[in-house]
């Protein structure tokens, strides 16, 4: 992944709002069940979780597509 | 879930997209036997679905790759008390919400606090603290001490000793994975440098790798175009050799990478290396 790639990933990321942020980084990453992310954002629901992890991955997606980052220049 | 369109008469009804939250839990391979099933067969002979589908695992494949990123620590990073106020649900609205908004922008932090979270549901750490002094301790506290957020740090010291905390949060920076660019930096784990196969080549006999400081343990997970898993294995060696049963095509671009285990549950991923098979 080169540094620009990564720059935009990471502005990607900083677009989404804090609580998606923090359930991308517990749940994707840290692979936390999304009950216990639920739990330490404040959420009522694992479902709620899965919802915003999914809006989350699609937006930051739509974000570098929009740049011109398209599949083959990330891994 | 949706309903495709309406089918010409006399063909068998098309199988029901999976909806939103199945399509990752699918992904995460958190569904159930028969259901996981059911959606990969979907998605196998649905082309929006798979590419929905490839563009989580991509989403997902990016974040792992750059999630973690070491940061170093900052003048804002969370201390023990904060972290176990936050997983045993002991702060104010408005502590939270800087809490919060600290772990959006400190992978540090995020990991002591998955580590914690992990810790505690750990059979023998979770059986101590459900013993009847550490439930009447914990209540004492709540009632008493919302703000001095003992709570589990308190219990998870008295349960597993200062020597258990210490392995609960990372005292060590946080591990980084290298990247195939740019020298590993002092004091932080590196992940595995890909060595063979890279670009196109014949159809491997092996996986080859460079040792990670640490690790004892590897894992192999080779992709297809498609994002699947093709082939996966562990190893303690820093080879694996290819399996027979896995054909490798001509033509048809795969990707690998390796996961390094450098400490309890702890794996560092490499990048993603491209690979072909040279046609005959």
């Amino acid at each position: 992944m080169s540094g620009e790639t990564r720059k935009w990933l990471r502005e990607a990321l900083e677009t989404l709002p804090t609580e998606e942020r923090v359930a991308l980084q517990l749940f994707v990453i840290e692979g936390l069940s999304a009950a216990d992310v639920a739990r330490l954002v404040g959420w009522d629901s694992a479902k709620t979780v899965y919802n915003h992890v999914y809006r989350s991955l699609s937006a930051v997606r739509r974000f570098l597509l929009d740049r011109g980052i398209g599949p083959s220049d990330l891994a | 879930m949706e309903l495709l369109n309406e089918h010409p008469k006399g063909e068998p009804l098309p199988s029901h997209h999976p909806d939103e939250t199945e399509r990752l839990l699918w992904v995460f391979g958190e569904l159930s036997a028969a259901d996981q099933t059911r959606v990969e067969v979907h998605v196998e002979t649905c082309a929006s679905c798979a590419a929905d589908v490839a563009g989580l695992r991509r989403s997902i494949s990016n974040l792992e790759t750059h999630g973690h990123t070491a940061d170093p620590v900052q003048a804002g990073c969370l201390d023990e008390a904060q972290i176990a106020a936050l997983v045993d649900g002991l702060l104010e609205p408005d502590d939270k919400t800087g809490v919060l908004s600290h772990l959006a922008v400190c992978h540090r932090c995020c990991q002591a606090t998955a580590s914690l979270v992990r810790a505690l549901q750990s059979e023998p750490i979770a059986a101590a603290l459900s013993g009847p002094e550490h439930v009447a301790r914990r209540r004492a506290t709540d009632k008493r001490i919302k703000r001095r957020w003992m709570g589990a740090a308190g219990a998870l010291a008295a349960a597993a000793g200062v020597a258990g905390l210490l392995m609960v949060w990372p005292s060590e920076p946080a591990v980084t994975p290298a990247p195939v660019q740019r020298e590993p930096s002092v004091g932080v784990a590196a992940a595995a440098v890909l060595q063979e196969p890279i670009g196109e080549s014949a159809a491997p006999e092996e996986f080859r790798w460079s040792p990670v400081s640490g690790a004892d343990r590897y894992r192999v997970t080779v992709f297809d175009n498609q994002a699947n898993v093709v082939w996966e294995t562990e190893t303690q060696e820093t080879r694996a050799a290819t399996p027979a049963s896995v054909g490798f095509r001509p033509g048809v671009q795969y990707l690998w990478k390796v996961a390094a285990r450098v400490a309890w549950d702890r794996w560092v991923d490499s990048e993603l290396v491209r690979f072909s098979i040279a046609e005959p």
